[in-house]
């Protein structure tokens, strides 16, 4: 690796990762689940979010920024990994995919219909394929490049200004949602996640970077517009209608109407293509350095290629979108289980090595 | 870009089929669909597709379908025409008092699922068969389907006649606090026209506000940002006394205050602001005085009217202006889903103020 | 600097005899047998023999620089004539032929030789350029005389510290390739760089700039040009100043530069010319050219295929009407309308000025105007057709609105088979693509990617030249101020 993640391109990076399919159904859940002035939610989970990335933080400076890799094989046997790497390399790249899966059902929903999904997940699995194999720094700036196409899209946030009413916001906090709020917060948290990959960024960050810092960065400028849209969907919609609408940002761009275009929400989900690519290749990529650990000799565009032939072959799987949600909820509660439990573990790691000396000073 | 992708890419093509085009002139852009309830509780449902071809004679072809649903006449209305039919540019719903009286909400529910469905289609009622109303072409307007959508548009754009979108319709079926209203129309022989508002009670039509009051209406429910409104002080034989306020601008403030026994009372208070181009009677504008006396004379007239009409709609338990939202928002979250809503709505004291202001009263003094 | 030309030269074309021995005139008219330009002069009362190529020489020149001095010295004083410093004295008889090759004149007087520089063949005159005119500022352009181009960027910046490193290219043409930075701000690595890829192509010809930036680009399968060319003396000139390395290439008009961003081909000097305002809009315009040009008609096309949603109320029924009596599915109707169009392009570039305006009136229009009344397409794609053809003929640079139509026919063919997700899909990939080129070994997408934010007022905008205060990050130049502060 020649150069370092700028700053800047990290932040994007990581924020990419972290805006993908969970978004369109994001007000939805949030009013199922915590109901009035659920948009609120939002800020309890960034806490969390902060809290994880916190401790990635402690990593990174108990590691001294190696990879985390390197940390495993000084003290574990490979014998003891592999499985590990195996089961990591797998299911990273099975979430990227299932969120590409769902990507595309959604997007059937609005147009084609009657195509079969799996020939756009093989366009899109092939383009992701193109851009992993140009490295993460490349990433980076493809990233950069799709976060300035679409971020605009927040601005049309602002067309809802004459339909947005207060009152119908109510005073009242978390009421008339669920009962059940703990899986609430584990229903709605993934759509923070994203921002436990930072923790494989290590090796190509250098001071310059600030890479904990970005990733902050990065995790508060998801929650601001997280928190945006929601709010704006809960003064937009009534509850009762936030709470029946499956994707409500789909119907939020409906709304908008231009008068030379109408009903946007075809093109913008076009480029709401974007973001699930960065978030597909963010995992997929994740997964190629965990195979890198494991194959070191395969060249690099033969792994990332086999990894993305895994991943496709693993998206027929769900077959109608149902199933591809419901997937990707199991997945998105063991990759939040891993948000906090490998970066936990590495500390522990790192704290027996230093007790033994192993690390350099 | 490499050169293997687009051949790829082509190859796919061929995998790709034509099922889910929609080419232009192929498809049929169903305009207004109307719904009414026969009898034997079956819908008649009818469509009105606007034609391109510069062959025919006609510039839109009215199908017909009696049907279980509205999904289920599909199939029988397909078979009428050579067109695919498709419900992306669909502006306009047309359903029959009759069928609204039963509840729309099924309706609805079928057209907020269908994504192809803009969520900006208009809610109208007809008076009488609105089939019939949607069929019937009227001399001076080429396609009754785009003629009655441009009125309603141009009703709305005034805010004489309120906007009622699906979005809108179901947004606030679902929120507790106010009930959802729609347009009436009715065939007035060589013309179509506006014959009220119909005020709903959760999906069900209840009741109708008179094309005059419709104002009334407006100034209650919303902020009117460029109305026109006639005031009619007194109107007895020759003596006449009228006011009309151009480009009327309002800004309703709904205050809910709590009497001793701690029962809420609701305040209404509309401040507005237009130019007067039209006044009929003794008093003298460019006079303060005078202009102060007719001010509060309209002020005083048009609350009791909103208060009259706030009476009506509480004696027949719907609640259109919303009051419902700012009540549930002055009490506790447990409270007000004690409440049995309607039944307090209907034994609510609700005041009107009404503050009425003259920008200008035009060229003359 | 120069390469070891005879050995490359043995490999291309067939082996002359030749000896590393002082140079005689007898090896030298056996090196150009059978060359019927060559001209020998004999004067054998003066033991002077000259020979060159006529038709490369400037007779008056000759005349008057050689000729006439040699027959007013008499026989003695030859040799004193010979030591005055426009003859050179040559002991390698290699180079002599070389000499000779490039439009000398070989001198030989008893056993030495000498080359006499009375270079001078017909050339075009300095006159304006076609491919990029502006309104004002300065109207000189490139001819195809590199010594002329020199000329004309030397005059323009009058500093010792422009450099220029001549560099030969072509195993068999031997084109001069002249290489120019301004020392002390252009990055060396990147002059080097240029140098070690120039030094490195091994081909039998490169005859004009465009050729031979395709043999030195860092991505030669790219679609897009990764070093951007010009014509314009002015242009390169504020190239250089900014640091970027320049090549210029004989027998060619155009000069390329390095390193070059996509966003560098939306700018043209006119820009600067103009007050910044106005400066900072045709930018803007140009920006939204290339988004016309790529995604209009694919636009239409998928409209009309897939996504009747998005047209409004208004639009629908001309719309459908003009459609109606077309009788191919609309991704063929636009690549037919397309092509079309493409073809007119084509056709005018290669007919005379005169006789191409005339073509591009009479096939616009009456082809246009035909295939409405026949049914063949509707009249909107004509429009939409015309206005994405008049956008890409916006963007100032021929290489790059090249590029740009070419990627328009795919994207209108992914948007005939996928509608807006073709469309996006297409975009991605482009995007994808140009991540990953490359220009000189920089990013080709700075400012953006890396993200420069201070280079924005230069690429996006036109900022007034008081902020303008920096030379753009690209080149990493050593020296960043261009301007002191404004008190």
């Amino acid at each position: 690796m020649k150069e370092k993640l700028s700053a800047f391109h990290a932040t994007i990076l990581i924020y990419m990762t972290q805006v993908g399919v969970f978004s369109f159904s994001l007000p939805r859940m949030l009013a199922q689940h915590f109901g009035t002035n659920g948009w609120l939610a939002i800020f309890i989970m960034a806490a969390f979010v902060f809290l994880n990335t916190a401790i990635i933080a402690v990593v990174y400076r108990l590691s001294k920024g190696n990879s985390v890799f390197e940390t495993l094989e000084r003290s574990i046997p490979k014998i003891v990994l592999y499985p590990i790497y195996l089961f990591l390399c797998c299911f990273w790249v099975t979430i990227g995919c299932l969120a590409a899966k769902e990507y595309i059902f959604i997007f059937q929903i609005i147009a084609f219909p009657s195509t079969h999904p799996m020939i756009f997940m093989f366009i899109f699995c092939v383009l992701a394929y193109l851009l992993i194999n140009q490295g993460i720094y490349n990433i980076a700036k493809v990233s950069t490049v799709f976060y300035i196409i679409t971020v605009w899209i927040l601005f049309l946030f602002f067309f809802y200004y004459h339909d947005f009413k207060w009152t119908r916001l109510t005073p009242f906090i978390f009421q008339g949602g669920s009962p059940d709020k703990i899986k609430g917060f584990f229903d709605v948290y993934p759509a923070f996640l994203g921002y436990e990959l930072v923790i494989l960024l290590f090796p190509y960050s250098d001071k310059k970077t600030h890479l904990m810092r970005t990733a902050f960065i990065s995790c508060g400028l998801v929650t601001i517009v997280y928190a945006f849209i929601a709010f704006v969907s809960f003064g937009f919609f009534s509850l009762g209608y936030l709470k029946v609408l499956q994707y409500p940002i789909l119907v939020l761009f409906a709304y908008v109407h231009l008068p030379l275009i109408e009903r946007i929400e075809n093109l913008l989900y076009g480029f709401l293509l974007f973001t699930t690519m960065i978030t597909t290749v963010m995992n997929s990529w994740a997964a190629v350095e965990v195979g890198k650990r494991m194959f070191p000799k395969l060249k690099n565009a033969v792994l990332s290629f086999l990894i993305m032939l895994f991943g496709y072959v693993i998206s027929f799987i769900p077959e109608v979108l149902m199933e591809a949600q419901r997937w990707l909820h199991y997945a998105a509660y063991i990759e939040t289980g891993l948000a906090f439990g490998f970066p936990i573990a590495l500390i522990l790691l790192l704290l027996i090595q230093r007790s033994r000396g192993e690390l350099q000073p | 870009m490499n050169k293997r992708w687009p051949g790829l890419l082509l190859t796919l093509a061929m995998l790709t089929g034509c099922d889910d085009q929609h080419i232009l002139e192929r498809t049929g852009f169903c305009h207004t669909i109307s719904y009414d309830l026969l009898p034997d509780h079956n819908f008649k449902i009818g469509l009105s597709v606007p034609k391109a071809d510069p062959n025919s004679k006609t510039d839109r072809e009215v199908l017909q379908a009696i049907a279980h649903s509205s999904k289920d006449s599909q199939p029988k209305l397909v078979r009428q025409t050579s067109l695919l039919l498709v419900n992306g540019q669909l502006r306009n719903l047309l359903f029959s008092l009759p069928l609204a009286e039963g509840g729309l909400l099924d309706q609805m529910d079928t057209l907020s699922r269908d994504p192809s469905i803009p969520p900006k289609v208009k809610i109208t009622l007809a008076d009488g068969d609105a089939y019939d109303l949607l069929k019937k072409n009227y001399k001076e307007h080429p396609r009754t389907d785009r003629y009655i959508y441009t009125l309603l548009e141009k009703e709305a754009s005034y805010q004489t006649v309120p906007e009622a979108t699906l979005y809108e319709f179901i947004r606030d079926y679902y929120d507790d606090g106010i009930d959802p209203i729609a347009p009436i129309i009715k065939d007035a022989g060589d013309t179509i026209t506006v014959s009220g508002v119909g005020l709903f009670r959760g999906d069900r039509y209840i009741t109708r506000i008179k094309p005059d009051d419709l104002h009334i209406l407006a100034l209650l429910r919303h902020n009117l940002r460029h109305a026109d409104m006639t005031i009619h002080l007194a109107s007895e034989g020759q003596h006449k006394e009228l006011i009309t306020f151009n480009y009327l601008k309002s800004d309703r403030k709904i205050d809910v205050l709590r009497d001793k026994s701690g029962k809420p009372v609701v305040m209404i208070h509309i401040k507005a602001f237009g130019s007067v181009l039209e006044y009929i009677g003794k008093l003298k504008l460019h006079s303060d005085a005078d202009r102060n006396t007719l001010l509060q004379q309209a002020a005083r007239h048009l609350e009791s009217r909103a208060e009259e009409m706030i009476k009506f709609m509480q004696d027949n338990k719907v609640d259109s202006i919303g009051i419902g939202a700012y009540v549930r928002n002055s009490m506790s979250y447990a409270s007000w889903k004690k409440l049995d809503w309607y039944e307090e709505y209907a034994h609510l004291t609700v005041k009107c103020k009404v503050d009425l202001n003259i920008v200008n009263s035009g060229q003359t003094l | 600097m120069l390469k070891d030309e005879s050995k490359s030269q043995e490999a291309i074309v067939e082996a002359y005899p030749e000896n590393n021995e002082s140079p005689s005139l007898q090896h030298t008219l056996e090196q150009f047998d059978n060359c019927a330009d060559l001209v020998h002069r004999t004067y054998p009362k003066l033991q002077v023999d000259i020979v060159y190529f006529s038709p490369m020489m400037d007779m008056d020149k000759l005349t008057r620089d050689v000729l006439t001095p040699l027959l007013q010295a008499g026989e003695a004083e030859v040799s004193g004539v010979l030591e005055q410093s426009q003859f050179s004295k040559n002991e390698d008889s290699k180079q002599i032929v070389k000499g000779i090759l490039s439009g000398q004149a070989a001198i030989f007087y008893g056993q030495s030789a000498y080359l006499v520089d009375v270079f001078g063949p017909e050339s075009r005159a300095v006159t304006q350029s076609e491919t990029e005119t502006v309104i004002t500022g300065p109207h000189d352009a490139f001819t195809e005389r590199a010594g002329t181009n020199l000329a004309l960027i030397r005059s323009r910046i009058r500093s010792s510290h422009l450099k220029v490193i001549r560099l030969s290219v072509g195993e068999v043409t031997k084109t001069d390739v002249f290489i120019l930075y301004i020392e002390g701000i252009a990055n060396m690595d990147y002059v080097h760089e240029a140098i070690s890829r120039i030094k490195a192509i091994e081909m039998d010809a490169v005859y004009d700039t465009s050729m031979l930036i395709q043999c030195i680009e860092d991505s030669p399968k790219s679609v897009f040009p990764q070093f951007i060319t010009s014509e314009r003396p002015d242009a390169i000139a504020s190239k250089l100043v900014s640091g970027r390395v320049v090549g210029l290439c004989d027998g060619s008009p155009s000069v390329f530069s390095a390193p070059t961003s996509v966003f560098e081909f939306f700018s043209s000097s006119d820009d600067y010319y103009q007050r910044w305002m106005v400066g900072t809009g045709i930018r803007l315009l140009r920006f939204v050219a290339f988004i016309i040009t790529v995604a209009f008609t694919a636009l239409y096309v998928s409209v009309t295929t897939y996504h009747y949603e998005m047209i409004p109320e208004n639009l629908l029924i001309p719309l459908t009407e003009s459609r109606s009596r077309v009788p191919f599915p609309p991704l063929y109707e636009a690549l037919l309308m397309e092509t079309t169009i493409e073809l007119l392009r084509e056709a005018g570039a290669r007919l005379p000025t005169k006789i191409g305006q005339t073509i591009g009136i009479v096939g616009g229009i009456v082809i246009g105007q035909a295939a409405v009344q026949a049914g063949l397409t509707s009249n909107i794609l004509i429009i939409a057709v015309a206005i994405s053809a008049i956008s890409s003929f916006v963007i100032p640079s021929y290489a790059m609105s090249g590029s740009i139509r070419i990627i328009r026919f795919g994207i209108i063919v992914l948007a005939g088979i996928w509608g807006n997700f073709g469309i996006a899909i297409g975009f991605t990939a482009i995007i994808i693509h140009l991540g990953g080129v490359l220009s000189l070994g920089t990013s080709y997408l700075t400012p953006i990617a890396p993200f420069k934010f201070r280079d924005w007022k230069d690429t996006f905008i036109r900022a007034p030249f008081f902020i303008l205060d920096e030379r753009p990050t690209q080149t990493k130049t050593p020296n960043r101020i261009r301007q002191k502060p404004r008190r």
